[in-house]
């Protein structure tokens, strides 16, 4: 677990974050470390996890969370945390599929996100009603690059929205803005307009730097006297082996 | 909260040993070398089996061959599985082309070498010119003058695929064929990742190295977005192939043909990549007349960890040498002309070769004045 980024975004093991649409957007450094926190969150306040898994095996997540002290492999045994490997269904399903009439050939049916939505749903159903859940993807925008049509993943995503507004569930993913530019006009308003919290990555202009890694906003959208609050919070940070370091900007320990 | 006793957790591969293999000694992965040393250096020790790693070519595909063909000779060397994928050429070309492996006296000796001729208290400083890696514990050293002959290959796994025969058969998408390939390669050798209740039983385990050359490249389909979704597909799916066996794959992309939307889409699809500049054909900067070209790590590779292994900087430098390929830190080559003032000297030292030496890139010269 990240104390500080809790702490900067008022989240704790007793105040996970409440039936919120989270998502990571990353530009120029790799935000999936974030999804190791939120993990570790919820299994540590003794809450459910849907993990479905596009970019990463359950082996990474397994070591990786492991340094921030949650046992997956434990916790996925004794039911509190449900893993969907897509991975491996998106390359079954390439491998089988060799209908000639498929002149496009897809590599994947479109039913995929259907099918995939329906199974979270019945997932966070079977959920005991005293408990909270988070449904993680791991890469939501990895999907358009695939071929998915980007009306697929924005249904896909109001999809989720739903469920956490049906159930005391929250919902994270990543959108890598780097590699799917041509979509991204359309996608990413989409992905605010439904989000309530926005962790937003973004590597530093003058390149790469040892001590800071770049820079983190924290965008809380929440409803006060029938008008919409934006709260917004910038930091610098640096990622270490098991933690996450957060300080303003021009800061950072190597410059003071 | 440290722990200080090296556990593997959590790995499928905990307790086996391949020939040719090193766990890496925090993160319970099993790296392989890729044949270039200092290439190895800069993954963080080697490449984890079942990863991907991506060469983005240079313009002329010189050096992402070198690359290639480093990576196929390491695994023969190690008696790994080897299976070449090619569609632009014959396969024989590449595999009668794979340099030799030369002893480890031979190298550690040429390592060693060069006699004192500076001012003793240098003598403990690293060396300015420093390649990236120094010699390695595991993995080979090749020797790129010399190459292999059939009769070395002979007794070893080696498989090759020809895309270009398959030309007048009628297969609707070349890209889930040789993916289907690859899996009927893994399925039928037994390069499956062993389950946990294997580990007793781990005499046959064996690592297959895949090799592709020029995918993507004009050969494999039209340049177009389509192609480039389907590329995206292939990528997706031999990653996770590669997750669920004991295999290595080295992919060769002329990226110069896809738009940077598309290539970073690759970057991201595959688990490390490195970009190779050359600087054939082009007019260099006459700051790098040692080298042969630049490369960059585009994508570092993050596995079983929040950050991933960040080599000391991310500019790099490659050199052709007579017998080896080698990777060097990039900087500048010492000001040794009259008219410079030590004062630029010294300011050149600080800001862009902090990495070397304290004296700089200047020790070997003898015309300096101390």
């Amino acid at each position: 677990m990240f104390e500080e980024l809790n702490r900067l975004a008022g989240w704790s093991t007793e105040k996970l974050p409440d039936r919120e649409v989270i998502f990571i957007t990353d530009k120029g450094c790799n935000g999936t470390f974030l999804l190791h926190h939120f993990i570790a969150l919820y299994l540590k306040a003794g809450q459910h996890v849907v993990l479905v898994t596009v970019e990463q095996s359950f082996a990474h997540y397994s070591v990786a969370c492991g340094k921030l002290g949650a046992n997956l492999t434990k916790s996925k045994t004794e039911g509190k945390l449900t893993h969907v490997d897509m991975m491996k269904a998106g390359l079954n399903e390439y491998l089988q599929e060799s209908s000639p009439t498929d002149q496009l050939s897809k590599g994947f049916s479109n039913k995929t996100l259907e099918q995939l939505n329906d199974m979270i749903h019945d997932l966070v159903n079977s959920v005991p009603v005293d408990k909270k859940s988070i449904v993680i993807v791991d890469d939501l925008s990895l999907f358009l690059s695939l071929g998915f049509p980007i009306e697929d993943v924005i249904t896909f995503y109001h999809k989720m929205k739903y469920i956490t507004r049906t159930k005391p569930a929250s919902f994270l993913t990543v959108l890598h803005l780097d590699g799917s530019a041509e979509d991204l006009p359309t996608l990413y308003p989409n992905f605010s307009y439904y989000g309530t919290c926005e962790l937003k990555l973004e590597g530093l202009e003058s390149g790469y730097s040892k001590d800071v890694h770049g820079t983190l906003e924290v965008i809380q959208k929440s409803m006060k006297n029938l008008r919409t609050v934006f709260e917004r919070k910038v930091r610098q940070y640096k990622v270490t082996e098991r933690t996450l370091h957060l300080f303003a900007p021009g800061t950072s320990k190597a410059v003071l | 909260m440290k722990k200080v006793t090296f556990t593997k957790k959590g790995t499928k591969k905990s307790g086996i040993s391949i020939p040719g293999t090193q766990p890496s000694t925090n993160n319970g992965l099993l790296l392989t070398s890729t044949g270039i040393p200092s290439l190895d250096a800069l993954l963080g020790g080697g490449l984890p089996v079942g990863t991907v790693l991506l060469i983005e070519e240079d313009h002329t595909n010189r050096f992402a061959r070198i690359v290639s063909k480093y990576f196929l000779a390491e695994g023969t060397a190690c008696h790994h599985g080897i299976y070449l994928i090619t569609r632009n050429e014959k396969p024989q070309k590449i595999l009668s082309q794979l340099p030799m492996p030369t002893t480890m006296e031979k190298v550690s000796r040429e390592a060693g070498s060069g006699e004192m001729n500076i001012a003793i208290r240098y003598h403990d400083l690293p060396k300015a010119q420093k390649s990236v890696a120094d010699v390695s514990r595991y993995g080979h050293h090749f020797d790129l003058s010399k190459t292999m002959d059939a009769l070395q290959l002979a007794d070893k796994e080696v498989h090759s695929l020809n895309l270009l025969e398959t030309i007048d058969k009628e297969i609707k998408d070349i890209f889930r064929y040789t993916l289907q390939q690859i899996k009927i390669k893994i399925d039928t050798n037994n390069y499956a990742a062993p389950s946990d209740t294997d580990v007793g039983n781990e005499k046959n385990l064996n690592i297959l190295r895949v090799a592709i050359t020029n995918f993507g490249s004009p050969m494999w389909g039209e340049n177009n977005s389509e192609t480039a979704q389907k590329i995206n597909k292939f990528l997706f799916c031999l990653r996770a192939l590669a997750r669920q066996s004991l295999m290595v794959c080295c992919i060769t992309i002329p990226t110069d043909l896809y738009t940077s939307t598309q290539v970073e889409t690759f970057r991201q699809l595959c688990d490390c990549s490195v970009e190779l500049q050359s600087f054939e054909g082009k007019k260099k900067n006459p700051l790098y007349k040692q080298y042969h070209g630049l490369l960059n790590m585009r994508k570092l590779l993050c596995l079983n960890s929040l950050l991933p292994y960040v080599p000391e900087t991310l500019d790099f430098a490659f050199e052709l040498k007579k017998t080896k390929f080698v990777i060097e830190y990039l900087h500048l080559p010492p000001d040794v002309s009259d008219t410079a003032s030590r004062q630029g000297v010294e300011e050149i030292d600080t800001n862009k070769v902090s990495k070397s030496s304290p004296c700089g890139g200047t020790t070997l010269k003898k015309d300096l004045d101390f």
